[in-house]
This record gives structure tokens, sequence and C-alpha cells, in this order.
């Protein structure tokens, strides 16, 4: 069936994106205590480290925000949804959603314009990356989340969850489906 | 459009529920287009936030409290306090409030203490009977607790930022004297409310030697982190802004490998976990930084502390006022453009009024501490939301007596300048 | 009119009295038609994000030293590169000849120069006395995050230098985990580094210098007789703050003294050495075309006749 194949296909990506995301935070990791044993044990150090990882992080942040449109677990007021009738409740949602699609669509476009002025003038990043490169986080990370929002604005709220899964009360960590 | 007509809309989506950072960045967008400027400078503010100071400390962090969270160090965290502090009504909460203000401390309260120690402390508290309101108030408010206490960074740049506007004598090892009674105070409030807390669950078994021995030796492993790192700092082998990394390649080696509590399969889904608390977190901080700059730009803090200081004419009047400017203040501008602005606008007028300089700035960060988990906008209160999967409404509530009573503390700081200056001397 | 100029200066600095004394100049001699407003204690951001918000329109200037401006015009280190000036008499000599060049240069990347001062010499200051190359490889030295040049040459050295966010430093300090900073006297004064620090290599590592420069669209939109005004009181700013900078910077080093600094020559090889270094540095940036040729050629010779006078 075409729907269970778009499920599985989604559930594949999903994973993947995920497995990035890991990736991304085991790099920011190793790149961190590799810097502090090469200081403490070998008196020396990478110059690029600190460039990088402020990158790194912006990169993760974006892409785990991208995430996080996923999982609809971005922060927002809820408590006027809440009380709303579940037709309407989904209207609101679907405006909301929408609404976040069209200023991520704006940020991403901002964003590409940052990219063009850097250009006009570029800097060296790190050694051989220009430093329009790490700014492609901004059209690219807001990119996806317009797309993304627009897709949870036809799929409703979901179950009584916002924002966030209701988490278990022995360790406060949301309820993984 | 127009500024009013622009924010209503902003308002009403926010009420629909439009997430917060998309809010927050349509603010800061209607502010920059009505100042007639090109909104890729929106952009350039959100790019910002890779300057931000200790920003690879954040994913870090986050990492090391989903793996703490997720391992059973709470479990073991509350045996070990109820083998120590068995005896003492709130035990478990006053060790939390303890670990929260050092943490802080060092790390320089933005929401990292949240993320890293209330990860660990929040299910803790639960397993160990709190109820859901006070813990998730514990943990949100002690978020910025222990600002006041050295080598905090807020209090560090006070220094500089005052030695160099005028205010002469002060000395950033006066300011860390200075910072001790009053945040020894907000930390003594905080615990007579825990200890109060702690009445109403049931007690802790006798104090036992052998049931003291084994929480050690269960805890083994987790009790040598704060002492590697605080030692390393204090040795010297470490800077400050390098205890997160230290700390979240010893948790994921003691959950992982050493105490195996989090498989091998189970990883990629917690570090992904972490990651996307950084995102939703820093994508609000960078919505928030971008309108601080906005506010910046329009010289709004400043023109507002103006029109305040005409309208002054005591000293009690004009402490009254600067806690409800500085709380403001603190909600809606980061703490760094806060000092930078408000202290040298602030100096000259505190100085009229006879106001030391010291006890000046104590009085500054204890209210901007405030300001971090204030709603509705206070920087805390979003994260707690986020990392405990609770509703922002369930954490304002939470937040209200902790509020109530670190404001009170601020006001007794306010009003009793001997508090910071005892002991200088 | 509005121009707007960010600097990391802070409030009450000695460069802030003089910026908004040139601003009341420009407000008086324009009639107020051009009005300059201040952003000072880095509230803008940094260097790299000034300049954008420049190029954006939304600031119209900024006040940056060498090191910050090196970006978008690597000639403008020239000034603070390691060891080049061994006196205030030399920096007068070289900066009566090259200012004018390096304003051309800034010139061709749309930026007018309006101002350069000295900011003072940075030292190398620790806690204990430094003479001898084995003094020398045993410090732990912290340098700004970014200074590749200073990196180098210390590399070069053979000290391997700490790299730390600025915020860091006063704690680093307490805890030994840096002994020993490069910076001005008053810098290392006002950031409240001197309680750790006990003596001052006397050998000026480098000079560091602001430039005050305008966005060209910014200067474009001027009438003449504006520009004049406000180049006028800002050159004028920066001469006043040049004129008292050796007597600022000599009081900052006395302050420092009557706290128990000590002032040390390093063994007369050992300044040699490092000397040497500072050139060999220079000529790797040559080579690599990181710094004009021509514009150091013309320091080296106004350097060589001052030296031979
Ligand atoms: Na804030
Ligand atoms: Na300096």
């Amino acid at each position: 069936m075409p729907a269970q194949r778009t499920r599985r296909w989604l559930d594949g990506l999903h994973r993947a994106e995920d497995m990035l995301l890991a990736a991304l935070v085991a790099a920011l990791l190793l790149l961190s205590v590799s810097q502090i044993g090469l200081r403490v044990f070998f008196d020396t150090g990478l110059a690029w480290a600190e460039a990088a990882g402020r990158a790194g992080v912006l990169w993760l942040a974006l892409l785990g925000a991208l995430a996080a449109t996923r999982e609809r677990r971005h922060i927002a007021i809820d408590v006027l949804p809440r009380l709303l009738p579940p037709r309407l409740r989904r209207l609101a949602w679907a405006v909301a959603q929408l609404a976040a699609s069209a200023l991520c669509g704006s940020l991403a476009w901002l964003g590409w314009g940052l990219v063009r002025l850097e250009r006009e003038a570029p800097v060296p990043f790190i050694e051989g990356i220009p430093s329009w490169v790490p700014m492609l986080a901004l059209p690219l990370g807001f990119g996806l989340m317009a797309l993304r929002f627009l897709l949870t604005a036809g799929t409703g709220p979901g179950a009584d969850r916002a924002p966030g899964a209701p988490p278990s009360p022995e360790t406060g960590e949301g309820a993984r489906p | 459009m127009s500024l009013w007509l622009g924010l209503l809309i902003l308002l009403a989506l926010a009420a629909l529920g439009m997430p917060l950072f998309a809010v927050i960045a349509g603010v800061a967008l209607l502010g920059f287009h009505l100042a007639g400027y090109d909104p890729v400078v929106l952009a350039v503010e959100l790019y910002r936030l890779g300057d931000l100071p200790g920003l690879a400390a954040i994913p870090l962090f986050a990492l090391a409290g989903y793996l703490l969270g997720e391992s059973g160090a709470p479990r073991r965290l509350v045996r070990l306090s109820n083998a120590l502090l068995g005896w003492l009504p709130g035990g478990l909460a006053i060790v939390a409030i303890v670990a929260c203000a050092f943490f802080t401390a060092f790390t320089g309260a933005s929401g990292v203490t949240i993320v890293a120690l209330g990860a660990l402390l929040y299910p803790a508290l639960r397993q160990a009977g709190y109820s859901e309101r006070y813990s998730l108030g514990l943990v949100t408010a002690g978020g910025s607790l222990g600002l006041l206490f050295a080598p905090s960074l807020p209090l560090i740049l006070y220094g500089f930022v005052a030695g160099q506007a005028g205010g002469g004598e002060v000395t950033i090892p006066d300011l860390f004297l200075a910072g001790l009674l009053p945040g020894a105070l907000m930390m003594a409030l905080l615990s007579l409310q825990a200890m109060r807390e702690g009445w109403r669950l049931p007690r802790g078994a006798r104090f036992s030697w052998s049931e003291l021995a084994g929480a050690l030796r269960e805890s083994a492993w987790e009790l040598p982190l704060p002492l590697i790192v605080l030692g390393g700092i204090y040795s010297g082998a470490l800077a400050a802004s390098e205890a997160a990394a230290v700390t979240a390649l010893y948790v994921l080696i003691v959950t992982v490998l050493i105490n195996r509590e989090i498989s091998f399969r189970e990883l990629p889904r917690v570090m992904a976990e972490a990651v996307r608390l950084v995102g939703a977190v820093l994508l609000i901080l960078g919505a928030a930084l971008a309108l601080s700059a906005w506010l910046v730009d329009q010289e709004v803090p400043t023109r507002l502390f103006e029109w305040l200081s005409r309208h002054v004419h005591s000293p009690l009047a004009f402490l009254l006022l600067l806690n409800l400017f500085l709380l403001a203040v603190g909600m809606l501008l980061d703490i760094f453009s806060a000092v930078v602005i408000l202290v040298p606008l602030l100096l000259p007028v505190a100085a009229a009024f006879g106001i030391h300089p010291v006890h000046l700035g104590i009085v500054m960060l204890a209210n901007l501490q405030l300001g971090y988990f204030t709603p509705p906008v206070g920087m805390n209160l979003f994260i707690a939301a986020y990392r405990f999967g609770r509703p922002i409404g369930t954490l304002v509530r939470a937040c209200i007596p902790f509020f109530l009573i670190l404001a009170a503390a601020v006001l007794l700081i306010t009003w009793w300048p001997g508090l910071s200056l005892a002991l200088l001397g | 009119q509005q121009i707007k100029i960010a600097t990391l200066a802070p409030e009450g600095s000695a460069w802030m009295r003089e910026l908004r004394a040139a601003a009341a100049e420009v407000k008086a001699g324009t009639g107020g038609r051009v009005e300059v407003k201040f952003y000072p204690g880095g509230v803008m951001g940094n260097d790299a994000v000034v300049l954008r918000k420049m190029r954006l329109g939304q600031l119209q200037g900024g006040v940056f030293t060498g090191s910050e401006l090196s970006l978008v015009y690597p000639d403008s280190q020239l000034y603070s590169l390691p060891f080049l000036f061994r006196n205030w008499d030399e920096v007068a000599a070289v900066r009566a000849q090259v200012d004018p060049l390096l304003a051309k240069g800034f010139e061709e990347r749309g930026l007018r120069l309006l101002g350069v001062s000295g900011v003072g010499f940075a030292y190398i200051m620790g806690n204990k006395p430094l003479r001898s190359q084995a003094d020398v490889a045993g410090i732990k030295l912290w340098v700004p995050q970014n200074d590749t040049i200073a990196i180098r040459t210390f590399e070069l050295g053979g000290v391997s230098p700490i790299p730390l966010p600025i915020g860091d430093v006063f704690t680093a300090l307490q805890t030994g985990m840096v002994d020993t900073v490069a910076n001005t006297p008053s810098g290392a004064i006002a950031l409240q580094w001197h309680g750790r620090l006990r003596s001052l290599v006397d050998l000026p590592l480098s000079y560091v210098v602001g430039f005050l420069v305008l966005d060209d669209k910014a200067w474009a939109r001027l009438s003449p007789e504006d520009r004049q005004v406000l180049a006028g009181a800002f050159a004028g700013a920066a001469r006043r703050m040049d004129a008292s900078v050796r007597e600022d910077e000599d009081e900052a080093l006395k302050a420092l003294r009557r706290q128990g600094l000590v002032v040390t020559e390093l063994a007369p090889e050992e300044a040699a050495r490092w000397r040497g270094l500072g050139e060999q540095v220079m000529a790797e940036l040559e080579t690599r075309q990181a710094i004009s040729p021509a514009l150091l050629a013309e320091v080296r010779r106004v350097l060589a006749e001052a030296r031979a006078d």
C-alpha cells in the first residue's frame, strides 16, 4: 500500500535525521575533549577548533529545532487552544502553524540575504573555508522548518500533547512512541 | 503597518499557539522594519547566537543532563540523600538548592543549570515524593540561583563596567565578597521553604552507617564527577568554560560503558533528544537576543531609565523603582547587554542618592537573576517547559511561590546595604 | 542625519569622553544637521557583526583595533606587528608617514578613516620576573582566541599560548590556569587582572591602535561642509587621544608599580631572540602577501631612519 510505504519511508528519514543529530553532538564532544586533551597533555591545540565548535552549535541548533518541529515540541503558549472545542482547536493549530511557516520562510529568505551580504566581502572562516559557508545554516534550517510547519499544519495538533510529549512522572522524560 | 497593529496580530497568533520563537522573531522583525532597516539585520542578529559566551557548553551539558536523567542516577541520589540527610526535612531539596547555586556560579546562569542539573534533580525530587509543582518550581527558579557567587561571569562583567564608568572603588574581589551574604540569604529562604515542604513527606529511616555505606558504594561512579570538575578548575587544569566537555564525557562513559544503564542502541535517541532541546531553546534565545538588539538600537532602556530618574526624588523610591525597572529589563534584555548599558546610567544616579556601587551591583544582579524566571517571558520558564514537557502555564504557576520568596530576598538585599557591604571591612 | 557608531570601548573610558566631545562639536558645527550617536561597550556585537551592520546601513561607523579590522583590510594590523616598535618616538615617526597610506587603503575598501589613535603598548605581564629563555619557556600565557599573529609568534618562540575567551581570563589568572598575559597596563587595570600580575617585561610586544571608520555610503550622503566638520571633529578627538595616551599609559604603569609590580628586562640575547622572531613572522606575512610588502617597506624605511638618528 502506498500510504504504508510512505510511512516506512518517513520513519527511515526520521531515524536518519536522529542519527545525524547524534553524530553532530558526538563530533562536538569529541572536538571539545580533544582540544582539552591536546592542551593539558601536549601543550598544543587546534587553531580552528573554537570557530568550528561555535558554527557547529549553530548548525546543531537549527537542525535540532527542525527535528523539534517534527515532534511538535516547540514551546508555545497553549492556554487558549486547550479551552477550545476540538474543531476550533484544529483551526487554531492550522493558523498558528501556517503563520510559523510563513515566518520561517521569511527568516530563510533573510538568512539567504545574510549569505549574499557576506559573499560580497568574504573573510576566512577557518583555513580554506569562507565565512558565508557556516551561515548557510540559516536559509537551510529555516527553509526546511517552513516546509515542516506547513506539513504539520495539515495534520492537526494530535492527541492531547502540547507542548511536548507528556512525560512519565518517574523520569520526567517525554514518553516516546 | 503600524507597531500596534503588528503587535496585535502577533499576540493573537501567540494566543492561537504559534511557537514562541516565531512570535519573538516576528516582533523583532516588525521593529527593525519600522526602524527602516534592511530586514537582513534580523539574520545578522540571529547569527550572533554563535558569539554567545560559553555556547558550546549548552549542547554538552544538555547531553549530560539527558544521560543522567535517563540513568539510575536520580534514584541513587535519592538513596544517598536519604541515608545522609534522612533526619532533615527537605534534605534532598536543600541539596538541590546548594547544587544549583554552585553550578550556576561556574556556568554563568544561562539555562544550562536546568538542562544539566535540573534534569537529574527533577526526577530525584519526584521520586522522593515532592509534589510536581514544587519540584518544577525549584529546578526552574534554581536555574539562576548562584549568580551572586564567585566566579559568576555577570559579577566579573559588572566589576569591569562599573570600574570604567566611574565607580572607582568597585573591585571584582570585593564583589565576590559582597555577593556571599545576599546569595546565602536567598539560599536560606529557599531552604526554609524546602523544610516546610519536607515536613509533609514521610520521614526517612533512622540514620544507619550500613545504609550510608551502601548508598555511597552504589553512587561510587557519580560522586567523583563534581570533585573532578571543581578540582580541575581550582587547580588551574581546566577553564570554567571547559567543564561541560569533561562532564559530558565522564557521564557518557559512566552511564554507557560502566553502569550500562543506557544501551548503545538507545544512545542515538537520547543524543538526538538533547539536540532537539538545544534547538528549541537556542531558537528562542536567538530570537530574544534579536529583540534585545532592537531595544538597544532604539535606546529603549536608556530612555526608560531617563524618564524614570526624572520622577524620583528619594533614595527609597529610587531603589523601589529600580527593582521594578530591573525586573522588566531582566525579562527583556540579555544579562550582558543589561549590565553594559545600564551600569553607566545607574552609577551616577545611585551615587547621588548615596548608594554604594558594590551594593548597587549586588542589587542589580539579584534583580536580573529574578528576571530569568519572571512570568511571562523569563527564559528559564521556556527551558524548563521544554525539558520537563509541561505547559508554560504550569511552569508559571509552579514558580510563583519561588518568585515571591526570592523577590522578598531582593527587597531585603536592596534596602539593607549592610548585608552586601558587611564583609568588605 | 544620524551617524551611529559602535565601539568596544566602555562608557567612561578616555575614548568615549573624546568621542562624545567630538559629537558635540559636530552637532554645533553643522547646526544640528548631523547627530552622532554611540553604542559603547560592545553592545552592537563584535567587529564582524558591526561591519555587517555598517554594510546594511543600521550603523554608519565603528571604532576598531587594527587586528579587528584586519578581516576587511589586512594592512590595518601593520602597526600591531610583534616587536615592531621600540618606543613612542618610533611610533610617531612611522605614523606621520604611514597613516595617510592606510587611509587610502581603507578608502579602496569603502571605508572612510576619520581618526587613528594609539591605545598603548601591550607588554608581557606575569606572576614572576622573566629574564632568560628558560624563564620564558615555563610561562602559561593567555592570548585572545583569534589572534593568529600572536599565537604564531609565541609558538615560534617555544611558548604554547593558551587561547581563552576574554571573560575567562580573570578566573584563569586566579586559578593559575594562566599566569601571564599580554595587554596594555591600562587594559590590565581596567579588566582587573593586575591583582595577579607581579612583573612586566620591558619590551613592547605590540602597539595597539584604534581606527575610527565610517561607511562610504553614509559619508556620501553628507554635504561637503558637514563632511569637513565631521572630519575635523574626529581628527581632533584622535589627536587629543594620541597626545594623552602616552601619559595615561605611564600613569597606569605607575599605578601598577605602586601595587608591587616590578618592571624587568629580558637578558639581551633573549630580547634579541624575540625581536628576531618578530621579524620572522613579519617576513612570513609578507611572503604570503597577507600584508602589503610596499607598506611594510615604507615602515622599515622610516624606522631605519629613526634608528639611525
Ligand atoms: Na533575560
Ligand atoms: Na586593551
